[in-house]
């Protein structure tokens, strides 16, 4: 029993971090009707800014926070102007490679500048377990999962609460209607690119401690992220929660009871079947097209 | 004296093959082998073109079908079965896998039928990886055995290099053929509009299923070939990475026409060459070169005479307004 337990929290805090992944994924969609395949970097940017930050120019935590997710936001409204921009009118599929394109440069800038090395990033609440009834928890993951929550939180806040969010919002319901009513789409896409850009960096920086920071992390948990977001049914911000969360249980009890060898192979093959079953995702209904 | 535009096509058609038959004698053989291996991309990527440009999906698992046929063949081959025959079993093997992937992921529609395709994908680098009786695991496999034909052997980097391109060029016609026919029609039906397709009584889940088929067996074809070229496989070749370098070579080269694939796979493997003394910046500089592409031709690298005769009008008519009194 304690080691389900166990398990079950190492799954959601691991999971935890593919959900903030997920929700960038989520709102680029529905929004930017991008599929952004660079997403996963900017878990990878987030992971390194923070380790600059916090570890190189020993900066406060909540400062390197901060500085983090605003270099994270301020990349990606850079990104979003130069590559993503001219492309709204093109077909998604052009939109989609273009950001391979994005992905490509910013791997192989971080690969040059990280020298290939793969850095440590300290814990926040330690890393030591206790033991509480039994169970041993590393105070860690409560971190991880708390803050998680805490950003989700805040961004569900901004969605509902502010002008900002409002007009995301109604310009990824109808973007021609949300133009009528006085909304600049173009600068709310690029609002919404920032934004899941700064969830993503969030996403890195928690995820940091929990493994190795590499130039090459982002690809897989951007992948992950992918999943989550399209488990849970893509462009639905509760159905990305969820995914992120299922996945990371899956893949804890994947690792400890089947295969830690094959548990990235039966995830997949998961999403394999939820597509083939449930073609839109978990939580939204798919309409059958008929003739 | 005006040539009409089929002429113009065959014309066009002739110098390609006429240089790619002159090639190899004016070149070193190592470039030889990156002309080689720009031939076995073309038949990979000219499936892709097929699925993807005339009905309209996204797949990107094409490395996986592309590693299954070079595994089946390498493994036929070394258990003494003639290279002929190996070579249409990996096309098999690979189109029995896309069957058995494409029969419950084909439901599914664009992003989410790439991120099936994606996973499928990622899984099958594993599990060369890790099933190491059969795969050799992660160090591969070598000792594949040369090409050969009845007595002929194709163990030179010429001989084989005019291998690869005679079936690169069986192919292309083929395909070619294909969507001229009856079966291309439809497929492009299902492309512009699939619910106008199926109301004509076209079944378009089963016309996408085959031409993923399609597609998958031309993967497995040009997997063997691959397998022959090194004499080598191993997992890191057919990775997901190239799914996507398979993927942005159809896109470059246009999903429109059955040649983007050809365009794409050469401009991509002659890119990757002229930029190898950048060594770490490559990557970044073909990173650069896809947005830049997808921005400015967003039809593909087949689109550039169009384009170009489209400015060329328009300077004309900017001079002969500024000419007019």
């Amino acid at each position: 029993m304690e080691t389900i337990i166990q398990q079950v929290i190492f799954g959601l805090t691991v999971g935890a971090t593919y959900a903030l992944v997920a929700l960038g994924f989520s709102m680029q969609f529905r929004a930017m009707n991008l599929l952004n395949f660079a997403h996963g970097e900017s878990f990878m940017m987030g992971a390194f800014i923070g380790l600059l930050s916090h570890v190189f120019l020993k900066l406060p935590l909540l400062l390197s926070w901060a500085v983090t997710m605003g270099a994270c936001g301020l990349i990606g409204v850079i990104i979003e102007f130069i590559a993503i921009r001219p492309l709204y009118k093109a077909p998604p599929l052009n939109l989609f490679i273009c950001s391979i394109g994005i992905a490509m440069i910013l791997r192989q800038i971080s690969n040059i500048l990280s020298g290939a090395v793969s850095y440590k990033f300290p814990a926040t609440l330690g890393e030591a377990p206790v033991s509480i009834g039994g169970i041993s928890i590393v105070p860690e993951q409560f971190w991880v999962i708390g803050m998680a929550l805490l950003l989700m939180f805040a961004f569900e806040q901004f969605l509902k609460k502010t002008r900002t969010g409002k007009a995301m919002r109604a310009v990824a319901q109808d973007p021609y209607t949300a133009s009528l009513m006085g909304i600049s789409v173009l600068r709310m896409k690029s609002v919404v690119y920032a934004v899941s850009t700064m969830l993503g960096g969030a996403a890195g920086i928690l995820f940091a401690p929990l493994a190795y920071v590499t130039f090459d992390m982002g690809l897989w948990n951007g992948i992950k992220g992918f999943i989550c977001a399209i488990v849970g049914g893509i462009g639905s911000i509760p159905g990305a929660i969820l995914g992120g969360f299922l996945l990371g249980l899956i893949e804890q009890f994947n690792s400890s009871y089947i295969s830690s060898l094959y548990k990235d192979v039966i995830s997949f093959f998961i999403l394999i079947i939820v597509i083939a079953v449930r073609p839109k995702g978990l939580l939204i209904r798919s309409r059958r097209e008929k003739v | 004296m005006r040539i009409s535009t089929s002429n113009w096509k065959r014309l066009a058609v002739l110098i390609v093959c006429l240089i790619l038959a002159l090639l190899p004698w004016t070149i070193n053989p190592f470039r030889i082998r990156v002309f080689t291996l720009g031939g076995i991309y073309a038949i990979a990527t000219t499936g892709l073109t097929l699925f993807m440009g005339f009905t309209g999906q996204i797949s990107i698992g094409q490395a996986a079908f592309f590693g299954i046929g070079a595994y089946t063949s390498a493994i036929l081959t070394k258990a003494g079965l003639p290279f002929f025959l190996s070579f249409f079993a990996s096309g098999l093997v690979a189109a029995l896998c896309g069957l058995i992937i494409g029969f419950p992921c084909l439901r599914a529609r664009m992003f989410y039928l790439a991120m099936a395709t994606l996973a499928f994908g990622l899984s099958m680098t594993m599990i060369f990886k890790n099933l190491t009786t059969l795969t050799g695991g992660v160090s591969g496999m070598g000792g594949i055995p040369a090409a050969g034909i009845g007595p002929v052997l194709f163990d030179g980097f010429i001989s084989y290099y005019y291998l690869v391109w005679i079936i690169t060029a069986i192919v292309l016609f083929l395909v070619y053929r294909l969507t001229r026919s009856y079966f291309g029609l439809t497929l492009r039906a299902i492309g512009d509009n699939e619910m106008a397709a199926e109301s004509l009584s076209v079944k378009g889940y089963l016309f996408r299923l085959i031409s993923f088929l399609i597609c998958s067996f031309l993967a497995g074809i040009a997997g063997s070939l691959y397998a022959h070229l090194d004499r080598v496989v191993a997992p890191e070749n057919f990775t997901s990475e190239e799914s996507i370098i398979f993927l942005s070579m159809a896109v470059i080269g246009g999903l429109k026409s059955i040649y983007g694939g050809l365009i794409g796979s050469i401009v991509f493997t002659l890119i990757g060459e002229q930029l190898r003394s950048l060594e770490r910046a490559q990557v970044i500089v073909v990173g650069a070169l896809l947005i830049f592409l997808v921005i400015f031709l967003p039809k593909g690298m087949v689109s550039f005479p169009q384009k170009l005769e489209k400015m060329i009008t328009r300077l004309r008519g900017k001079r002969s307004i500024e000419e007019s009194p």
